[in-house]
C-alpha cells in the first residue's frame, strides 16, 4: 500500500516535471550557435608553464604580512614603487600572444614542439574567413590572406610572429628593445597592403620588437588606406593585450634543439602546397627495399616513404638498417626520418593512419609515386617506431632547408595525407622486413 | 580510435560544418550519421569551434531549459547560459575525460546559475510572476519548484531536467551519493506536498 502511494507520488512529480521542461521553450538554433561563436572567439587562456603552488604560510602568519605590508605603504615605503612607470617587471601570465579583448577574435599557434618554426598569434576585429581558421589555429606563415583580402573598412587584422633571440644573430640588431604593452603608433606604414589588395588598398604598419627572450614581429592592417582615429585606438586596445613572458629555463612556444628521446615518434604538419603550374599537388613515394644480391643481410635500399611538393619534401621515413652500396655520388643519407620545419607547416592534430577509402597495395622496388591534389594546404602525418629511443634535432642544409631528423632503426613507419578537410589522400607503410605498402585516393595520379 | 588519435574522419565528419567531407567520399566507406559527443569533445578540445557549436546546439537546449527554471528572469538564463559556454570553452582543455563531457557542463551551468542566483535573490518571486506563462498549472509547478529549499531543488533538477544519475549528481554537487538519495526523496515529497 505505502509502495504504491509512493509510486504515484513519483509519477505526479515527474509528470509536473515534465510538463514544466515542455512548457520552457528553447533558444532558436541559430541563438545557440551564436552563442557558441561568441564563447569560441575568446582565445583560451595562454598554458601556464609551472602548477601553482599552494599558499605556503599559515594564516595566521599572513595576517602579519598584510599588516606589515599595509603599514609600509602608509609609511611611503612603497609608494614610489606604485607611481613609478614599470613595463618589465610586471607580473602577469605567460606565453606568447594575445588575450582575449570584447570583441575580437584569435588566433593561436599551437605550442610547437619544433624549433626554428616561430609561433604565431593573430588577432581580429572581425570574424576569420573559415579558410584562414585552421581548427582555431593559426597557419605559420601569420598571414591570414583571404581575411585580409575581404577585410570591411571598419575592420583591424594584428598578426605577431615570435622567434627567439638568438635563433637568427643577423636579425637581432632590427629589433629594438622595448617595453609592453608597445605602441600602435610606434609602427611604421609599409606599402605591402596594396600587394594585398590592389582595388582597395588596406593600411599595413609593421613594428619590431624585442622583448623577453624573443623578436616580436607585429603586423597592423587596417580595412582602409589610412586608418581612423577610433581603429587606432581599437589596435590599440588589443595590442595592449599581447604577452610575451617566457617560462623560467625554455622559451615559450619553441621546442628545444632536440626533443626527449623516446622509441615512438608521431608528429602531425599542416603545411602549404606550393603551387606548379598553378595546381597545388603533392608527392606521395613509396618503395620496398631491395637487398644487395650479393649479400642479402644488407640493403641497397631499405623500405622508405616520402611525402612532399614541388619545392622540396615534407616528411620522409625509411626502414631498416644499415644500407650498403648508394648509388655513386647520392650518399645515403644516415637520417631514419626527416620532418620539414623551415618551411610554412605548423603543428596539426593528428589525422588517423588508416587505409579507409583509399585503394593499393604492395609498393615496387622501383619506387611507386602518385601526384594528389589536397587543395592549398595537406595534413600529413609520420609515426615512426625505432628499435630504440632516439631524438629529433634540427639540421640545417647548406640550401636552406631545415629538417627535423631522427637516426636510428627504423621497426615500422606509418605515413598519413589527408586534405584540410579529412578526405583521406594517401597512406604509406613500411617495415624493417623491406616490405612496403601504398594505398591511394582514387584521384591520385600516378607519376 | 586506434593509435589514439580520433578516429576516421571520413566516417566521422557528416554535419560537421568545414569538415564534411561527402561530396568526395570513396562509395565503399562506412558512414555514420552524427560524430558522437566524445569524438565532438575531443576536437572541441583542440580548438575545433565547429565541433563546440555542434555541442552546444545538441546540449544547449536541456541546459537552457534547467537555466530558466533554475533562474527567475529568461535573461538570467541566457546570460548564465553565455558564462556557462565561455567558461566550458576555456576550460575545455583541462577536462580529462571527453565522456564526461555531459555532467561537467551541467556543473558549469550549476554554479553560474548558483552566481547569478545569489545576486538577484531579492528579485526572485516578482520575476518568477513576471515570466512565467499563462498555465496557471506551470505556475503552480514553477512556484513549487522555487519554494523548495536550494539543496532539494538542485537534486530534482539535475537529476530530472538534465538527466543525470545519482554519482554524476553527487560530483556535480560535492557530495555523498547517499545525500543525493536522501535529498532526492526528500525533495519529490516536498513537492508532492506543495502541489497538492
Amino acid at each position: 500500500m505505502r509502495r504504491e502511494q509512493r509510486e504515484k507520488q513519483n509519477r505526479h512529480v515527474e509528470d509536473a516535471l515534465s510538463r514544466l521542461e515542455r512548457m520552457v521553450p528553447s533558444p532558436p538554433e541559430s541563438d545557440l550557435r551564436a552563442m557558441a561563436r561568441t564563447a569560441s572567439s575568446r582565445s583560451r587562456p595562454l598554458p601556464s608553464p609551472v602548477r601553482s603552488q599552494r599558499w605556503p604560510l599559515q594564516p595566521r602568519w599572513t595576517g602579519i604580512l598584510a599588516l606589515a605590508l599595509v603599514v609600509a605603504i602608509g609609511l611611503g615605503v612603497g609608494l614610489g614603487a606604485l607611481i613609478a612607470p614599470s613595463g618589465t617587471a610586471a607580473r602577469g601570465p605567460v606565453g606568447l600572444g594575445f588575450l582575449p579583448e570584447p570583441g575580437w577574435f584569435v588566433l593561436q599557434s599551437r605550442p610547437l614542439s619544433v624549433p626554428a618554426q616561430p609561433a604565431v598569434a593573430i588577432a581580429s576585429n572581425v570574424p576569420f574567413h573559415p579558410d584562414d581558421d585552421l581548427l582555431g589555429l593559426a597557419e605559420s606563415s601569420a598571414l591570414p590572406f583571404l581575411t585580409l583580402q575581404t577585410l570591411p573598412s571598419r575592420g583591424v587584422v594584428i598578426a605577431a610572429a615570435f622567434s627567439p633571440r638568438g635563433e637568427n644573430p643577423i636579425a637581432d640588431p632590427l629589433f629594438p628593445r622595448r617595453d609592453l604593452p608597445l605602441r600602435v603608433r610606434d609602427a611604421v606604414a609599409t606599402g605591402y597592403g596594396r600587394a594585398i589588395r590592389d582595388g582597395e588598398p588596406l593600411a599595413q604598419y609593421r613594428l619590431h620588437a624585442a622583448i623577453d627572450r624573443h623578436n616580436v614581429e607585429l603586423f597592423i592592417y587596417y580595412g582602409r588606406e589610412r586608418p581612423t582615429e577610433a581603429q587606432l585606438a581599437e589596435a590599440q586596445r588589443q595590442v595592449s593585450g599581447l604577452t610575451v613572458r617566457s617560462a623560467p629555463g625554455r622559451a615559450v612556444g619553441t621546442g628545444g634543439s632536440q626533443s626527449a628521446p623516446s622509441r615512438v615518434i608521431d608528429r602531425t604538419l599542416s603545411c602549404a602546397v606550393f603551387p606548379q603550374g598553378g595546381v597545388e599537388a603533392v608527392d606521395v613515394s613509396a618503395r620496398s627495399g631491395l637487398r644487395l644480391y650479393t649479400d642479402r643481410s644488407r640493403w641497397k635500399y631499405p623500405a622508405s616513404a616520402g611525402v612532399g611538393d614541388f619545392a622540396g619534401t615534407f616528411v620522409s621515413v625509411s626502414a631498416g638498417n644499415p644500407v650498403a652500396d648508394p648509388e655513386p655520388g647520392f650518399p645515403a643519407s644516415p637520417h631514419r626520418l626527416s620532418i620539414v620545419a623551415g618551411r610554412t607547416c605548423t603543428v596539426a592534430p593528428r589525422i588517423p593512419l588508416s587505409t579507409a577509402g583509399l585503394a593499393g597495395g604492395p609498393a615496387s622496388q622501383l619506387e611507386d609515386r602518385y601526384d594528389c591534389l589536397p587543395g592549398r594546404r595537406v595534413l600529413v602525418r609520420v609515426r615512426a617506431v625505432f628499435r630504440s629511443a632516439t631524438s629529433l634535432r634540427l639540421k640545417r642544409y647548406r640550401r636552406g632547408d631545415v629538417y627535423h631528423v631522427a637516426n636510428g632503426t627504423v621497426a615500422e613507419g606509418k605515413v598519413a595525407v589527408r586534405s584540410l578537410t579529412g578526405r583521406p589522400l594517401a597512406y604509406v607503410q613500411i617495415f624493417e622486413s623491406g616490405k612496403a605498402r601504398l594505398f591511394t585516393a582514387r584521384g591520385c595520379v600516378e607519376d | 580510435m586506434g593509435d589514439g588519435t580520433f578516429g576516421d574522419v571520413t566516417a566521422t565528419t557528416e554535419g560537421v560544418p568545414g569538415l564534411d567531407p561527402s561530396a568526395e567520399q570513396h562509395p565503399s566507406t562506412p558512414r555514420r550519421t552524427e560524430l558522437d559527443e566524445a569524438e565532438l569533445v575531443r576536437r572541441a578540445q583542440l580548438g575545433s569551434s565547429a565541433a563546440f557549436e555542434q555541442l552546444v546546439v545538441s546540449r544547449g537546449p536541456s541546459l537552457y531549459r534547467y537555466l530558466a527554471v533554475r533562474l527567475p528572469g529568461e535573461g538570467d538564463a541566457r546570460d548564465a547560459l553565455q558564462e556557462t559556454l565561455l567558461a566550458a570553452w576555456q576550460g575545455l582543455p583541462s577536462l580529462r575525460t571527453a565522456s564526461t563531457f555531459w555532467p561537467w557542463l551541467c556543473g558549469i551551468a550549476t554554479h553560474k546559475a548558483a552566481d547569478i542566483a545569489r545576486g538577484r535573490s531579492h528579485e526572485v518571486v516578482d520575476e518568477v510572476e513576471a515570466s512565467a506563462p499563462d498555465d496557471d498549472e506551470l505556475l503552480d509547478v514553477r512556484k513549487a519548484v522555487s519554494a523548495l529549499p536550494e539543496p532539494f531543488r538542485q537534486v530534482l533538477l539535475l537529476r530530472h531536467l538534465l538527466g543525470l544519475s545519482e554519482v554524476e549528481v553527487a560530483e556535480v554537487l560535492g557530495t555523498r551519493v547517499g545525500t543525493v538519495k536522501s535529498r532526492s526523496a526528500r525533495a519529490r515529497k516536498a513537492l508532492e506536498d506543495l502541489l497538492r
